[in-house]
């Protein structure tokens, strides 16, 4: 009787183990197959739409994220376009940052996707990477680019020769000054510091007031903004080339992570594990807000955020560099943008909204710098001229503009930040020196970019 | 004072320290729905500057297009159906399970119990692309079918062993007077349930409630929203500025609705856990 049930037993996990494995094997095939019904779909309803008479009714998905003011302003925004074009309506789509991304993955592989979305520049090489899912806009004529600036348009909207992104934001990394305790602390907002000056002021702060620190960063900042801009100072080009070849040597990442080291011996930062609290959140650090920590470092885009969580001015200032550096480092690129999804049935009408977005004056005075600090330089200016954009907003774009570089998105590969991130915690808790730190990085970014190299 | 009283003293004051560590969250939050920005993470005070409604009244209008009251309304929408749903559906299989032989049945008991052991997260690619097949994004269906084809293995479990503890007898009575197997269940189970049936819906209806993983899979329009996805709609961590007093009044409006299902049906809950362990 015992055989006999043990005999079950296996008969049954057999059993769920293959339905587990046909089950995920009937869902890929569903997949392939819903998708290329999708296609054939979208082709043919393309077809019917070019044909079609313009004042037919139309119905546009469009999603982004945000938060409130974004979300007013877009509204605002498609209910001004869908005035002026009856026959048009537009759903929203919106919602916070947390989950877009992996929403906008799911919709675009399932098909189901909105026609018009907001989209980062780093997500491109990824997404279109993995099927044609982004629509060439250059195929439209009605998309204007010619307010764009030309880097940007490489940069960041062109992927494989096609611009599959009309960038509606640009910034590079700068750093944000809480003014008062800039004045109570001497320092300079004018100035660009070298790096030894930096930490000498660093250290002068923390020994006059233990309470205060010169400045903060958790780990994205120190791994995604402060490495890549040390490594850069000394090469003058973004870390990884187009051909995923390493540029720097590692007598230069030593330099770099050495400099991070000195960022905490000195108490110029905020220590590591305080301000891990706030990864991602550095304007809730309430070190910060209460005027104990003078200066962070954040990309243009994040001057709102700032601006709102401290009661003092905030102010901008560049970057500290390494003396005789070949550059800012700052990856100054296309920040933010929108694409239009390639099986959309309606790419024309959408691509016309898309323009009107940001080319139209109208649109612009609804939206001002509710999308980031606009890249459209007939938004700028317009929009500066009426003292819609903050003076301080635009030094900050100004700054970190000057003597910028562009990233490669080799460069910017995830799993190289990883292997950066992962090392340089361990660094800075002291397992590993600097040079052995640099070593390992090097050793582990040969192998990943061997292997990028191949997949390619 | 005698040794009873001093112990029951000391009882008392080690529940209401850890009484108050687990409402303290709350407290808090309730609080916080009247601090800006600057004082919730500034400082550590725990009553707010001033009380203004403001958190209140800015966070209902929501962003602009919907208020709170569509969320509100979508959320019953999507919730009360499926918590139906999962009562009507569930019970009827665990009646299956717990009264009758039928071939297999030992074989089915353990799939339905080893889908209770499946994590949901396996799942969630095979049930996108199938209720992307039937057209079903964008719509409750994707909550409100599978709950009525008693796809909650563990309320099924559940109302199996409670079943287990109603004498069958009951039920032969209820042949002798002519009842047919449903209209037993209907009758004669389904009333006797009842402690059983108020953990469903207490279980359920907070799940679901709370549910923000299904919705952001399978919701797209706002207009579409429960209150767990728009709860989320404001917090942008990129770089615009998020008025947490909105939300967190929001948020502390949201817990309304589960608690006070949860103390009306108390009573029933609470002799639902214990009901079956004095019996023997």
């Amino acid at each position: 009787m015992r055989r006999f049930k043990r005999i079950t037993g296996v008969c049954l996990a057999a059993g769920m183990a293959a339905g587990l494995i046909s089950g995920c094997g009937g869902g890929t095939a569903a997949k392939t197959t819903t998708s290329a019904a999708a296609t054939t779909k979208a082709e043919t309803a393309s077809q019917s739409s070019q044909s079609g008479n313009s004042s037919d009714k139309v119905t546009l998905r469009m999603a982004w994220w945000g938060g409130d003011a974004r979300h007013k302003a877009l509204l605002a925004t498609i209910d001004a376009y869908t005035a002026k074009h009856p026959n048009v309506s537009i759903e929203a789509e919106y919602q916070g940052y947390d989950g877009y991304y992996e929403k906008m993955m799911t919709e675009l592989s399932s098909g189901t996707a909105p026609d018009i979305f907001q989209f980062h520049a780093n997500w491109v090489p990824d997404v279109q990477g993995a099927d044609h899912y982004l629509a060439d806009l250059s195929k439209f004529p009605v998309v204007d680019y010619s307010q764009l600036p030309e880097t940007i348009i490489e940069g960041s909207d062109t992927y494989k020769g096609e611009r599959v992104l009309y960038s509606c934001s640009e910034g590079g990394q700068v750093m944000y000054v809480n003014t008062d305790v800039a004045s109570k602390f001497g320092i300079d907002l004018t100035k660009n510091y070298t790096w030894d000056e930096w930490l000498q002021l660093g250290k002068s702060i923390h020994e006059q007031d233990p309470d205060t620190y010169l400045m903060t960063a958790d780990i994205d900042v120190l791994n995604r903004l402060i490495l890549p801009i040390a490594v850069s100072q000394q090469t003058g080009t973004s870390m990884v080339d187009a051909d995923y070849k390493m540029t720097f040597s590692e007598e230069q990442l030593t330099k770099a992570l050495q400099l991070i080291a000195d960022l905490y011996d000195t108490g110029t930062c905020e220590p590591y594990g305080d301000a891990s609290v706030f990864v991602g959140q550095m304007d809730q650090n309430n070190k910060w807000i209460n005027g104990q920590i003078g200066v962070l470092l954040d990309i243009v885009g994040g001057y709102a955020k700032y601006k709102a969580s401290i009661t003092s001015e905030l102010g901008a200032m560049a970057i500290p560099r390494f003396e005789g550096a070949k550059c800012s480092g700052v990856d100054f690129s296309g920040d933010m943008g929108y694409s239009i999804n390639d099986k959309s049935k309606n790419k024309e009408v959408a691509a016309d909204f898309l323009n009107y977005m940001f080319n139209d004056p109208e649109a612009n005075s609804i939206l001002l710098t509710n999308l980031g600090y606009p890249a459209s330089k007939e938004a700028q200016s317009t929009l500066a001229a009426a003292g819609k954009i903050d003076k301080v907003q635009q030094d900050a774009a100004a700054i970190s503009e000057k003597d910028a570089i562009k990233y490669t998105s080799a460069s910017n590969n995830t799993d190289l930040e990883t292997i950066r991130k992962n090392d340089l915690q361990e660094m800075i808790y002291g397992e590993m020196t600097p040079e052995e730190t640099a070593k390992d990085i090097i050793e582990q970014y040969t192998d990943t970019l061997n292997q990028m190299k191949s997949a390619k | 004072m005698n040794k009873k009283a001093r112990s029951k003293i000391i009882a008392y004051i080690f529940l209401i320290v850890v009484g108050v560590v687990m409402v303290y969250p709350l407290v808090w939050l309730f609080f916080s729905c009247f601090k800006t920005n600057q004082e919730l993470f500034g400082s550590l005070t725990f009553l707010p500057d001033h009380f203004s409604m403001d958190g209140f009244i800015n966070g209902w209008k929501g962003s602009g297009q919907f208020t709170y009251g569509t969320f509100y309304k979508n959320t019953f929408l999507q919730v009360i159906p499926t918590v139906l749903f999962t009562v009507l559906s569930t019970g009827l299989v665990a009646y299956g399970f717990a009264r009758f032989r039928f071939p297999m049945k030992k074989f089915l008991f353990l799939l339905m119990i080893s889908t209770m052991m499946l994590p949901s997260s396996v799942i969630t690619i095979p049930r996108y692309v199938m209720f992307n097949t039937f057209g079903w994004n964008d719509t409750y269906m994707p909550f409100w079918i599978p709950a009525l084809l008693a796809t909650y293995p563990f309320f099924i479990f559940m109302q199996i062993q409670f079943m287990r503890g109603i004498p069958r007898e009951l039920d032969e009575s209820a042949y002798v007077d002519g009842c047919n197997p449903f209209v037993t269940y209907v009758r004669i189970i389904f009333p006797l349930m009842k402690p059983a049936i108020f953990s469903v819906i207490i279980f359920q209806f907070l799940w679901r409630w709370n549910d923000y993983y299904n919705n952001l899979i399978f919701i797209s329009s706002t207009k579409k929203y429960a209150i767990s996805l728009a709860l989320k709609m404001s917090i942008d961590s990129t770089g615009g500025v998020t008025e947490w007093s909105n939300v967190l009044s929001m948020s502390f409006l949201s817990m309304i609705p589960p608690t006070l299902l949860f103390f009306f049906a108390q009573k029933y809950f609470v002799e639902g856990i214990t009901a079956g362990s004095v019996k023997g």
